[in-house]
């Protein structure tokens, strides 16, 4: 059987995973089990192993995904024990070495290493092209270890990154030495001034190896990826490199090393190298030179390139033949029917040893086919890093698993005579892939020699003696199990030939002469790259955290970007922010907006009958304004409609419930968003032509916004109680206390400051959502002196003071139409990039954006998650509803949770820490602060101002609200306390279309 | 930007216009060494006197580059400019523009008059057999005293000095002190320790004082021979360079200017010389003026 666990938002690099998954593999009772992250590509991997269940199929990209095939139903238990300690043991160890800070932005990164001059990918490529576009963007080099870039991205980022005058080296780059330090999967080689061009990793490593044992040296290898010198790439790395080297002084020699490139890119490369002062040397594998050309020295073999390299760079005249004598001599060859396996963990080294042994047997030409470079008559050369190899699975240069199997089932062939493999060595590789390679060959000679068979097995070390690894104890551990040890790949590769009596010779090679095509000058290289290579790099790390070891270890400084996909790996969206993030004016139009939040002034001046105030009201047309987005009857939830019941009898509409209903069903009342008519009301809302309303009058520009006044607590309309007690205390509502309100208004010149109050308030543990006790009470000490100087009867002055004394949470109603007098008044600008509503109405979540006017974008509706009243459960909440999210919307509530420590444990989450996590969790999503009201518990911060839709979508993290939870049915009333998240639907939907409103696609 | 080198010896073997290509030896508080094909160039500071196989930075520079380099890192020389590839970073040494310095001793065609005389008060003044490294038991005495007889044979020899001897005994005296002289050769060559062995010092400045009084001709050959011949593998590589420059008519600065101040009749100018002489290493100074002193004569 198949069991899932998915680790919702849990991203880990695909290293770590794969390391984990071999952990878990090794557990009892797991047949077999894949740990990957949720991607579409990860998907098909699944699949292909028989391990996509549906919940693995349902996963975002952000998610970190477990199925293990077991009989054991309890197995997962011990699954996840295992995956949390090796996770904590990730986050020990980082902690444990005290390392410097993280970055998870761009924005951080930068800020933490402002003199950046580099950045280094390890990331899933089907993610990387614009997180290397906004590499090159800012102005850094970029070495990408991430491979599976599309050519057409590759093509198009080589061409940005020549014409910015920066180095780009990669796709697919796995080795390189900037100003000697070694970068990604490489090797640890002697400083000196021989400096390397590569198309190959591992011909840079095994080239940058043998110049070290030769005593030579190396100040820069830069790779350039493997598909540099295709066709439509048109080398532009190797060309920009060979730039460079030539002008950079230290280095006396130039080496061009390359997979077979096309050949009009080809010749354009030698073409440049003849016109290069400096001595050069090139191999283009699978080439067999006859001659140099020119001055250009072309080598036939890594090792031999090597060789050149290292004369030149002592001055030394250029060998004609590098073949030396082998130092072991076969004396009885294998029979005729032996062939000659290569097992590789080094693509080039694959692909030297397959032309090397095409050649020597005149078997045709090297072939490139699912892994095989070889494939002729039992001869099998094997690259086990292609990617038919590597799907799901750690590089063979860190897993020895498929070559270990490799070497046993052809070992075990009567036809195989000789076996060819490579050790590689240095920073990112196993940490003693000899001892694990040793007790298999001694096995596999073993047993082939208990059939009467000879299995010879010839390998090379490609290290240094500086590597992590120890070289010298890697080729004694090999040769005590019975392998024969070659110094380079090429001496591997002709002793295998000798135990087929092939003597490997290389003709003389002298030079013939070249006419340069194309005359002008080697181009001068950029500041930038020349900035890269006089100096030690400064990295930003996108990836693999391990990466930096070899950076820091070696002078470099690297600051750690902990990288997640954008918008949780959705594509579309990374689209669509990538396009936006060069849309110019964006940042500036968001900031105009922003103003307006700040330099609003809300006064609260007035308490009046709804429909003298709202024409929608005041006409024939029976008419209900409602919290949240456009809804009909049909959707509307039980509190909605028990409040629209009320409100019916409240008109007089109906005199009964079953009255109300009838006219309710019979679709004879019309339903209005409340934000449609410049009000807003809370739960559901429901505001009736009769009903008083709050009237808060923004001094920026006199925008109005209305609001019903809180009703208390218990059984109340808003929560959809409809009792009488609910009507007559409307009533109450309507003919004493706005009445009575409304006169002591008056009174004061011109309102009461509500920015004063919510100023003072929030200093006192209000957030104006949840809690409003401190705000209500400031409230009354300035109303109060108000309303008893007013002509009011002294009974209805006692009854007024008595209700707001006793309704804690009365300012939120006056918090609410503050937001809307606010937001109404920052609508009026069309632009941006900010939220301007959001609200819900139990059925669908509804959001605004500056930019987009009155277009609502919609999505289903979260149910809170909090705590409940005794007696009642999650089981019977209902889903969100009302309008007071305008709160959160100007910044409040739940966006400045750090205000309000007290209100983390009634709505269930926690204590000041959540508070402050939160807090710093809203500001991600942010533009910037209201110092308008200033929060002294989150180190007086102003609170969180714009909430911006680009960053909810990138980031993932929605506007978290606080909020009452009503019960699902009509007429009960609030049953708790929560929180709820914006879904993030809204946002995406809002982003397509401000994206399409700028042109974008 | 590279760092300037302001002096170089001539006999520096960098100055070969072809490229060079070498790896740092040692390196030392204030210097360090480069060798290329067995051959040693020292990099020191224009603070210290110039070595007679070596050149000259900043002190600001040297603190830099002892702090950059590492034995064993690669050096290659081109276009007047030597770098060195450390891990750190690569160092460049321009030196094409240097002031090329000659540090051979001068020979003094006349007679040093009134030098040796001069010579012996300032190193008995001095003390210097009490600053001496060399261990001084009679073994280390005699050697020394054989090196002496043999400078009185080649001044002999020379006409240099007045002889009541014929021309046959002083050729046969010349050979005896020449035999002895190789002894002591054997004997003081290696001995002491140090980076730049005592007995090697005492031979430096013997060697120096011998081309000072009779030129580089065949009179001293034996001893230059006997020094090259025994040289081989018996002592340091620092030492050996020292030796060999002795060898071929050179020495640092400060015994240059000894040479040219005793030539120049410069009397009043040996103390503070000799002084400076003294500052030399540990206790190199004060062996390298016993052998300059006992080529004079001097102290016997």
């Amino acid at each position: 059987m198949l069991k899932t666990v998915i680790k919702p938002n849990s991203y880990q690099d695909s290293i770590n995973l794969m390391l984990l998954t071999n952990k878990i593999n090794t557990l009892d009772d797991v047949i077999q089990s894949q740990i990957m992250m949720g991607t579409d590509a990860n998907k098909d991997i699944y699949n292909a192993a028989g391990l996509l269940t549906p919940e693995a199929a349902a996963a975002s990209p952000s998610d970190m995904v477990i199925v293990v095939e077991t009989d054991d139903d309890a197995i997962m238990d011990t699954v996840l024990a295992e995956t949390e300690a090796f996770l904590a043991d990730l986050s020990t160890k980082k902690e444990a070495a005290g390392g410097p800070a993280e970055a998870i932005s761009w924005e951080e990164a930068v800020a933490l290493l402002p003199d950046a001059n580099m950045a280094l990918f390890s990331i899933p490529g089907e993610y990387a092209a614009p997180e290397l576009e906004r590499a090159l963007d800012l102005g850094l080099n970029v070495f990408s270890f991430t491979d599976n870039v599309p050519l057409e991205d590759e093509v198009r980022l080589k061409q940005k990154a020549h014409e910015k005058g920066l180095l780009f080296m990669g796709p697919d780059c796995g080795t390189g030495v900037v100003s000697s330090v070694p970068v990604a999967f490489t090797n640890v080689i002697n400083p000196g001034n021989i400096g390397i061009v590569g198309a190959s990793g591992t011909g840079i490593q095994e080239v940058t190896c043998v110049i070290d044992r030769l005593g030579g040296g190396c100040v820069h290898a830069i790779g350039t990826g493997g598909r540099d010198l295709n066709e439509k790439v048109g080398a532009v790395t190797v060309k920009d490199a060979i730039a460079a080297l030539e002008h950079h002084d230290p280095t006396d020699v130039i080496c061009v090393i390359s997979k077979p490139p096309a050949p009009a890119v080809r010749d354009e490369v030698v073409d440049l190298l003849e016109k290069c002062s400096k001595p050069v040397v090139a191999i283009f594998i699978g080439e067999k030179p006859e001659a140099h050309l020119g001055k250009v020295h072309l080598a036939h073999t890594l090792e031999e390139a090597a060789r050149i390299a290292v004369d030149l760079a002592n001055g030394d005249s250029v060998k004609p033949n590098y073949c030396e004598p082998l130092t072991e001599t076969v004396e009885t060859p294998l029979a005729q029917d032996k062939t000659v396996i290569g097992l590789y963990s080094g693509g080039t080294l694959a692909g030297e040893a397959a032309m090397m042994i095409t050649e020597a047997l005149e078997l045709g030409h090297i072939i490139k086919e699912d892994g095989y470079m070889l494939r002729h008559d039992g001869y099998d050369v094997i690259d086990l890093g292609d990617d038919v190899y590597t799907q799901g699975r750690p590089h063979p240069m860190i897993d020895p698993d498929v070559r270990i199997k490799m070497m046993r089932d052809y070992a075990a062939k009567d036809t195989t005579g000789v076996i060819l493999f490579d050790c590689v060595l240095g920073y990112g590789c196993h940490p003693d892939m000899a001892s694990e390679l040793a007790p298999v060959i001694a096995e596999c000679k073993a047993a082939a020699a208990a059939e009467g068979r000879e299995v010879h097995f010839v390998g090379t070390v490609v290290g240094t003696r500086h590597d992590p690894q120890d070289y010298d104890r890697s080729i004694k551990i090999l040769e005590d199990a019975g392998a024969h040890m070659e110094s380079s790949n090429a001496r591997a590769v002709r002793l295998a030939l000798a135990f087929k009596g092939i003597d490997y010779t290389e003709e003389d090679r002298g030079t013939v002469a070249y006419e340069v095509k194309d005359t002008t000058p080697v181009p001068e290289p950029s500041e930038a790259v020349m900035e890269l290579l006089t100096t030690k790099p400064r990295v930003i790390n996108v990836g693999v955290e391990s990466f930096n070891e070899p950076l820091r270890a070696y002078g470099a400084k690297s600051v750690q970007y902990n990288w997640k996909p954008m918008a949780g790996g959705n594509k579309r969206m990374i689209h669509l922010l990538t396009e936006l993030a060069k849309v110019e004016g964006i940042d500036e139009a968001n900031e105009r907006i922003c103003q307006r939040f700040r330099e609003s002034q809300p006064q609260l001046v007035d308490v009046v009958v709804a429909k003298d105030v709202i024409p929608e009201l005041n006409r024939a047309q029976k008419t209900l304004l409602h919290a949240g987005p456009p809804i009909t009857w049909e959707n509307m939830q039980g509190p909605m409609r028990g409040s629209c019941i009320g409100a019916a009898l409240f008109e007089g509409w109906a005199e009964t419930e079953e009255e109300a209903l009838a006219l309710l069903e019979a679709g004879e009342v019309e339903f209005i968003p409340c934000h449609h008519c410049h009000a807003v009301g809370p739960m559901g809302g429901i505001t009736s032509a009769n009903m008083a309303v709050l009237v808060v009058r923004n001094l920026a520009d006199d925008t109005v916004a209305y609001c019903t006044m809180n009703e208390g607590i218990g059984k109340v309309l808003r929560f959809g109680a409809y009792s009488q007690e609910v009507v007559d205390r409307l009533h109450w509502m309507a003919d004493e206390l706005a009445p009575v309100l409304s006169k002591a208004l008056k009174l004061a010149h011109g309102g009461i400051n509500l920015n004063v109050l919510i100023a003072r308030a929030i200093t006192q543990g209000d957030e104006f959502h949840q809690r409003n006790m401190a705000a209500t009470l400031n409230f009354l000490k300035e109303v109060a002196p108000l309303i008893v100087r007013t002509d009011a009867s002294e009974e209805a002055k006692e009854r007024v003071i008595q209700f707001l004394a006793d309704t804690d949470q009365f300012f939120l109603n006056v918090m609410m139409a503050t937001g809307k007098a606010i937001v109404d008044y920052v609508r009026k600008d069309v632009e941006g990039s900010i939220v301007s509503t959001m609200t819900r109405n139990g059925y669908e979540f509804g959001v605004r954006v500056s930019g987009l006017g009155d277009q609502w974008f919609t999505a289903p509706v979260n149910t809170p998650v909090g705590l409940y009243f005794t007696g009642f459960t999650a089981e019977d909440g209902c889903p969100d509803n009302g309008d007071s999210s305008i709160t959160e919307t100007v910044g409040v509530g739940g966006m400045a949770m750090v205000a309000a420590p007290g209100v983390t444990r009634f709505v269930g989450a926690g204590g000041f820490e959540d508070a402050l996590n939160i807090s710093n969790e809203m500001e991600k999503i942010c533009v910037g602060h209201n110092s308008n009201w200033s929060i002294p518990t989150w180190d007086f911060k102003g609170t969180c101002l714009g909430i911006d839709i680009r960053k909810v979508v990138a980031t993932g993290i929605t506007p978290i609200i606080n909020t009452g939870i009503a019960h699902k049915k009509a007429g009960i009333g609030q049953v708790g306390a929560g929180t709820v998240r914006a879904p993030l639907a809204c946002f995406e939907k809002a982003l397509e279309a401000y994206a399409a409103s700028l042109g974008i696609e | 930007m590279g760092i300037v080198v302001f002096n170089i010896c001539d006999r520096v073997p960098v100055r070969n216009p072809q490229s060079r290509t070498g790896s740092v030896h040692s390196v030392f508080a204030t210097s360090f060494n480069v060798e290329f094909s067995g051959e040693l160039v020292h990099v020191g500071t224009d603070e210290a006197p110039l070595s007679c196989f070596g050149m000259t930075v900043g002190a600001k520079e040297m603190a830099m580059l002892v702090e950059r380099v590492e034995p064993g890192d690669a050096v290659h020389c081109r276009d007047g400019v030597m770098r060195i590839y450390s891990r750190a970073d690569v160092s460049e040494l321009v030196y094409g523009e240097a002031a090329v310095r000659s540090l051979a001793v001068p020979h003094a065609v006349d007679s040093l008059a009134g030098a040796d005389v001069a010579l012996l008060r300032v190193l008995t003044a001095a003390d210097v057999v009490e600053h001496i490294g060399l261990p001084w038991p009679d073994r280390s005495r005699g050697a020394v005293a054989e090196l002496a007889r043999f400078s009185v044979s080649c001044a002999r020899l020379a006409g240099m000095a007045k002889s009541t001897y014929s021309k046959e005994e002083v050729h046969a005296r010349y050979e005896a002190s020449e035999r002895a002289m190789r002894g002591s050769v054997e004997y003081l060559l290696g001995r002491g320790l140090g980076l730049t062995p005592s007995g090697d010092d005492v031979l430096c400045g013997f060697g120096c004082a011998l081309h000072l009084l009779y030129g580089t001709g065949s009179l001293i050959a034996p001893y230059l021979d006997a020094v090259r011949h025994a040289l081989p593998g018996r002592t340091t590589a620092v030492s050996e360079a020292y030796l060999r420059a002795m060898t071929a008519g050179c020495a640092n600065e400060d015994f240059v200017a000894l040479a040219a101040d005793l030539t120049a009749g410069e009397f009043e100018a040996l103390p503070d010389r000799v002084e400076r002489i003294f500052q030399m290493g540990h206790t190199s100074g004060a062996d390298s003026l016993l052998g300059f002193g006992a080529a004079f004569g001097c102290l016997f």
